[in-house]
C-alpha cells in the first residue's frame, strides 16, 4: 500500500514514516505543504494520506478537500495540534476519516490508521 | 473573552500535558511572571520558535529552550542522529502543537500561524506593541524552557 506524509515539520514527516513503514505500507512520500500534498497525490494516487492542517502554502483543510476531489477512495487521517471540536468536524466534512491530536503517541497512531479500515 | 489569567492558566496546563503525552515524562511548570520592558533578551534559552496569533486575540507565543533539552526532545522522537536542523524544526513543533492545543479551551476563533523560527535574537518587530509579555518557565528532566505569552483581545 502506498502512504503520503503531509506535515510541514521535518522531525513529524519522519516520526510518522519510522512508525508506519513498520507495518501495512511499503511505498512512502512525502509533503511540506498542502499544494504539494495536492500535487504529489494526483501523481502517486497514495491509498493513505496522513495530513496536518496548520501549513504554509495551502492549509491541510483545503487539501483534505482538493485531494478527494481527486480520489475520492482516498483513507485521510488528519493529525494536527488544533484542539478544537471544530476543526475535527470540518475535516470529516470535507473528507477526512480520522482525526487524531498532537502530541500522538505509537499506539494512537497505529490505532488511527486501523480504525480507518474497520469501516470497510 | 478570555482575562489573561485564565489564558495564562491554559498555557501553564498546556506546557504541562505536552511534555507529559509527548515524553511520557512530566515537566514542572513555574509560575508565570511579567516580563519587564528592558527584558526581553532573557527569554531565549536557544532555539526558540514564535507562534503568530490572530483572530479573537492577536500577538504571540514564543517557545525557546536550552540546546540541551531541544537535543534531547528530538532523541526522544527516535532520531539517530541530531542536528542544528531538527533541533530548531522540534522547537517549532512544540510551540505549535502547545499553541495549537489551546483552541480547546479558547475557541476556534484563535487562530495560529505557522511556526518562525528566531536566529539567536528576538526582534521587538515581532512583539505588539504595549502588550505584557509573561513568561512561563518549563523544566523537563532538569533542563530549562520558556513559554512566552504575549497577547491581547482583538479590538
Amino acid at each position: 500500500m502506498k502512504l503520503l506524509i503531509v506535515d510541514d515539520s521535518m522531525i513529524i514527516r519522519r516520526s510518522i514514516e519510522r512508525i508506519l513503514t513498520r507495518t501495512r505500507f511499503q511505498e512512502v512520500r512525502v509533503a511540506a505543504d498542502g499544494k504539494r500534498a495536492v500535487e504529489e497525490a494526483r501523481a502517486f494516487r497514495p491509498d493513505v494520506v496522513t495530513m496536518d492542517i496548520t501549513m504554509p502554502q495551502l492549509d491541510g483543510l483545503s487539501a483534505v478537500e482538493r485531494i478527494m476531489l481527486d480520489h475520492p477512495e482516498t483513507k485521510i487521517l488528519v493529525i494536527s495540534a488544533l484542539g478544537d471540536r471544530h476543526t475535527a468536524v470540518e475535516a470529516v466534512k470535507r473528507g477526512a476519516e480520522g482525526f487524531l491530536l498532537k502530541p500522538f503517541t505509537a499506539e494512537e497512531l497505529l490505532t488511527a490508521i486501523e480504525e480507518l479500515f474497520e469501516s470497510e | 473573552m478570555h482575562k489573561i489569567e485564565q489564558l495564562l492558566s491554559v498555557f501553564v496546563n498546556g506546557a504541562s500535558r505536552y511534555f507529559l503525552e509527548a515524553t511520557g515524562e512530566s515537566a514542572e511548570t513555574g509560575a508565570p511572571y511579567l516580563l519587564g520592558p528592558n527584558e526581553i533578551g532573557v527569554v531565549l534559552l536557544g532555539p526558540a520558535a514564535v507562534i503568530g496569533i490572530s483572530g479573537g486575540h492577536r500577538g504571540c507565543i514564543i517557545f525557546t529552550a536550552e540546546q540541551i533539552m531541544a537535543e534531547a526532545l528530538v532523541r526522544q522522537m527516535g532520531e539517530p542522529v541530531i542536528d542544528a536542523q531538527l533541533c530548531a524544526d522540534m522547537i517549532g513543533e512544540v510551540a505549535n502543537t502547545i499553541s495549537g492545543n489551546a483552541r480547546e479551551v479558547i475557541g476556534s476563533d484563535f487562530m495560529i500561524s505557522v511556526p518562525v523560527m528566531l536566529a539567536g535574537r528576538l526582534d521587538p518587530v515581532l512583539l505588539p506593541r504595549g502588550v505584557d509579555i509573561f513568561v512561563i518557565p518549563v523544566v523537563w528532566r532538569g533542563h530549562n524552557s520558556h513559554l512566552a505569552v504575549c497577547l491581547e483581545a482583538a479590538p
